[in-house]
C-alpha cells in the first residue's frame, strides 16, 4: 500500500491544473517602475542574511579592515600633501594636516575602508544561512553569534569612517552618513538582543527598519560616486 | 544570449539584460506565488517584490549557476512577507462557500474542491514544501535549500503536509454520520 504516494500524485496533478499559465503584464511594468528608483548592491542584505563565521574568519575580516584603515590613513596623508608645502613643524591642529582635502582624496580614503569590507560581506551574503521567520530555532544561537560578530565588525568600520576627513563642502553629509551607520548598527544590535530573548518577529522588524537608513546611505554614495559601504 | 549570460550582465548592472531575464521568469514566479498564497492580488505583490529584490541584491550572487535556486528563495521570502502582512486583514474577510451548480458524476469537481479545502487549511510553510516538491519537482534537499531550512525540517514538513491532505481527503470521502435517536 502506498497511500502517501497516491496523495502526492493527486496533489501534484491538482497543483498543475491550478497553476495560472501566464502572469499579468502589470507585474513586470510595476516592478520596472520600482526598479527605476532602486540602486543595486543592497549590501544590507548581507547584514540581514548573516552566516556562520568562525573565529578564524572573523579574525581575517578584522585584519583586512585594519589594513584598509591603515591604507586609508596613508592615502589621505599622501594625497592631501600633493601641491602643498610640507611643513617641518608639528601641527597642533588635526584639521591643519588635511586642509583642502579634495573629493577625490576623500573618495579614495573612504573606498579603501569600505571596499574590502564590501567584498567580505558579499562573500558572507552568498554563503548561505539566513535569518528570517523560517529559521530553525536550533539555528538561532548561531545566528545571534553571527549578528554579534557583524556588529563588532561594524563598530570598527564606523570608527574608521569617523576618522576620515571630508572636504568642507560635504563634511556635514559625511558626518550624517557616519551617524546613519551607527544607527543601523544599533538597530542590528537590538535585533540580536531580541533574538536572544526568542522574539524572532521583533528581531526581523528591527532588521527591516534599517532599510530607510540604507537608502539614505546609498543616496549619499551615489551622489559622490563612492563605493558601497555596508 | 544564454540565461547565464543574462544573469551575469544583469548582475553587473545591465538593466536591459535584467528586463529580459525578468520576462523569462515572471510566469513561473507568479505561478508559485499564486499556488502558495491562493490569492491573485497577493501573488502579484509577492512576484513584483521578488523581481525588485532580485535586481537590488543580484550583485551579491557570486555563483551565477545558482541563480534559479537563489531566485526561488527570494520568492519564498516575499511570499512569507506577503502572508504575514496580510494575515490580519484576512481575519476580517468572510469566505463564502459556493456549492457546485452542475452534476458531477465522476466526482472530479468534488475531488478538486476537497484538495483545495485541504490545501487552504495548511500553513503557508506546509503549502510551500508541497508546491516546491510536487509542482516544481525539486528534491527534498533542493526544497530545504530553497526555503533555507535543514533537510530534516523539510522532510518533516513534507510528511506532515501530505498526511494532513490525506486525512482531509479521507474525511471528506467518508459518508456523513447520521444521528440515531433512541
Amino acid at each position: 500500500m502506498n497511500a502517501g504516494r497516491d496523495v502526492e500524485r493527486l496533489i501534484g496533478t491538482w497543483l498543475a491544473e491550478e497553476s495560472p499559465g501566464r502572469a499579468p503584464d502589470r507585474i513586470l511594468s510595476n516592478a520596472a517602475r520600482t526598479i527605476d528608483r532602486t540602486n543595486q548592491r543592497r549590501l544590507l542584505a548581507a547584514w540581514r542574511e548573516p552566516v556562520s563565521i568562525g573565529l578564524r574568519g572573523f579574525a581575517a575580516m578584522a585584519a583586512v579592515l585594519i589594513l584598509a584603515v591603515i591604507g586609508a590613513a596613508w592615502i589621505g596623508r599622501s594625497t592631501a600633501s600633493v601641491g602643498t608645502q610640507p611643513s617641518l613643524a608639528p601641527s597642533t591642529s588635526p584639521s591643519a594636516t588635511v586642509a583642502g582635502i579634495t573629493l577625490a582624496q576623500y573618495r579614495a580614503a573612504r573606498d579603501a575602508v569600505c571596499g574590502p569590507l564590501n567584498a567580505q560581506l558579499i562573500t558572507l551574503n552568498d554563503a548561505g544561512a539566513s535569518f528570517h521567520p523560517d529559521t530553525n530555532p536550533g539555528d538561532i544561537p548561531a545566528t545571534i553569534a553571527n549578528l554579534d560578530a557583524i556588529v563588532a565588525l561594524g563598530t570598527t568600520e564606523i570608527a574608521a569612517l569617523s576618522a576620515l576627513e571630508a572636504p568642507a563642502s560635504i563634511a556635514s553629509e559625511h558626518a550624517a552618513d557616519v551617524t546613519r551607520h551607527g544607527d543601523s548598527l544599533a538597530l542590528l544590535s537590538e535585533a540580536a538582543a531580541k533574538l536572544r530573548a526568542g522574539d524572532v518577529t521583533a528581531a526581523l522588524a528591527l532588521a527591516d527598519s534599517t532599510e530607510p537608513l540604507s537608502r539614505l546611505q546609498e543616496g549619499f554614495e551615489s551622489k559622490y560616486g563612492l563605493a558601497g559601504c555596508p | 544570449m544564454s540565461s547565464r549570460a543574462l544573469v551575469e550582465r544583469a548582475r553587473q548592472g545591465d538593466r536591459e539584460a535584467f528586463d529580459i531575464l525578468a520576462a523569462s521568469v515572471v510566469d513561473r514566479l507568479y505561478a508559485l506565488a499564486r499556488l502558495i498564497l491562493r490569492d491573485a492580488d497577493r501573488a502579484e505583490d509577492a512576484t513584483q517584490e521578488t523581481l525588485v529584490r532580485c535586481w537590488r541584491d543580484l550583485p551579491s550572487l557570486r555563483d551565477v549557476d545558482r541563480f534559479e535556486a537563489w531566485l526561488h528563495r527570494l520568492l519564498i521570502h516575499a511570499v512569507n512577507d506577503e502572508f504575514r502582512s496580510k494575515r490580519r486583514h484576512d481575519a476580517n474577510v468572510r469566505i463564502l462557500r459556493l456549492e457546485p451548480a452542475t452534476e458531477d458524476p465522476s466526482g472530479a469537481v468534488a475531488l478538486r474542491e476537497e484538495l483545495q479545502r485541504g490545501f487552504e487549511r495548511l500553513t503557508v510553510d506546509h503549502r510551500t514544501v508541497l508546491v516546491l516538491r510536487l509542482y516544481l519537482g525539486l528534491t527534498v534537499e533542493e526544497t530545504a535549500t530553497t526555503i533555507g531550512i535543514p533537510v530534516g525540517t523539510a522532510k518533516s514538513r513534507l510528511h506532515y503536509a501530505t498526511e494532513a491532505m490525506r486525512l482531509a481527503l479521507e474525511a471528506n470521502a467518508r459518508p456523513p454520520v447520521r444521528e440515531v435517536s433512541a
